[in-house]
């Protein structure tokens, strides 16, 4: 069709890569995908899993300190209002389960970040209990190893998640 | 209710000594550390992602006797060797498991000729098991980039020793193969 409506020479400034502003019009001109996943990546609710001691760890990261609140990551407690699951913490064969049970009450779009070597691979707990990582029955997103890793590992863990959320294409709509 | 109390009542000091203390600290400096733009340094003997020592003659410093992955509580180091030329020993492959790896720094300690360390880098985590797979090569480029220069020449010095020098061999004792530590 006729872009030179829109693309003249007083047209269109681009201000960022893909967001175009129509000057004096005050309106900007994006694609869908790049508004989408702005306002996914920029509140990401993760749902607390703390199985072992890296909740504690994921704990610290949500205090003053470090401060999640500054992505926009706040703690639900309830899977049915979370978008991210983290399993934080070793996960035996009886608590798989209901892992996958919280991670199904999940709405899409939904990710799965594996914080500690424990829920990556399982650690050292190579025992008849313990599944060797949880992403045999989840799709894992972002494995952060680490016993526990400390909180800015963690963080650059989320931050890791919040880019490919960012770099995803056409994962909108009532199909999915 | 003793007149103390009456008076605090209805004075309401209780509620204006907190909201004294609410006051106070809205004049505090923020404890938040702003994370990706402002990094913590890591402490001394702080361990983080594995590397391999790349000797002055950037050749491998492991001898591949197997001592770190004998110990490793976790079994995340594989090591297989071959026999090279005039009967030396090949570290062929050296591979970590990062993500079983529970970065206790047994293998440094247990390395006899310091051939192995944690450097301190932390932001290790990415999108897939493979990534945090380390072959021998890797591990080589994390000792370039993490500990280059002096930090890696210090490291041993300041948290770890190589283990060879306390059991070293005397001066005119004759040793196996008429090798030594580097």
């Amino acid at each position: 069709m006729s872009s030179t409506i829109l693309d003249g020479p007083a047209g269109l400034v681009e201000v960022e890569e893909g967001v175009k502003i129509i000057p004096g019009a005050n309106a900007i001109i994006t694609s869908l995908d790049k508004v989408v996943n702005w306002s996914r990546e920029s509140s990401l609710w993760p749902m607390t899993f703390g199985l072992a001691c890296c909740a504690i760890e994921m704990m610290t990261t949500g205090s003053s300190h470090y401060d999640l609140d500054r992505f926009g990551i706040i703690f639900r407690a309830s899977p049915r209002q979370a978008d991210c699951l983290i399993i934080a913490g070793t996960v035996t064969k009886k608590m798989a389960p209901v892992v996958r049970r919280v991670f199904d009450q999940m709405p899409e779009p939904r990710y799965v970040i594996a914080m500690g070597s424990c829920a990556c691979s399982g650690n050292i707990y190579d025992t008849y209990s313990t599944v060797l990582g949880c992403d045999k029955f989840l799709p894992v997103d972002v494995y952060i190893p680490g016993c526990p890793p400390r909180p800015e590992a963690f963080m650059d863990g989320l931050v890791k998640l919040q880019e490919k959320i960012r770099g995803e294409h056409m994962k909108w709509g009532a199909w999915r | 209710m003793t007149f103390n109390e009456l008076t605090k009542r209805i004075f309401m000091t209780e509620i204006l000594k907190g909201m004294a203390l609410t006051l106070k600290t809205m004049f505090t400096k923020p404890v938040t550390r702003q994370y990706p733009e402002e990094k913590r340094e890591a402490l001394p003997g702080f361990r983080g992602l594995h590397a391999l020592v790349r000797k002055s003659d950037s050749s491998l410093r492991c001898v591949g006797c197997g001592l770190c992955a004998a110990i490793c509580p976790s079994r995340c180091i594989s090591i297989y060797t071959s026999e090279g030329v005039d009967h030396t020993k090949v570290v062929d492959r050296y591979e970590v498991e990062v993500l079983k790896c529970l970065f206790c720094g047994f293998c440094v300690e247990a390395c006899p000729f310091g051939a192995v360390v944690l450097t301190e880098h932390f932001e290790y985590s990415d999108y897939s098991r493979e990534a945090l797979f380390m072959t021998k090569e890797k591990l080589l480029n994390n000792w370039d980039k993490f500990m280059a220069g002096k930090k890696g020449e210090q490291y041993f010095e300041k948290y770890w020793r190589p283990l060879a020098e306390d059991f070293g061999t005397p001066e005119n004792q004759p040793v196996l193969k008429n090798r030594r530590a580097d």
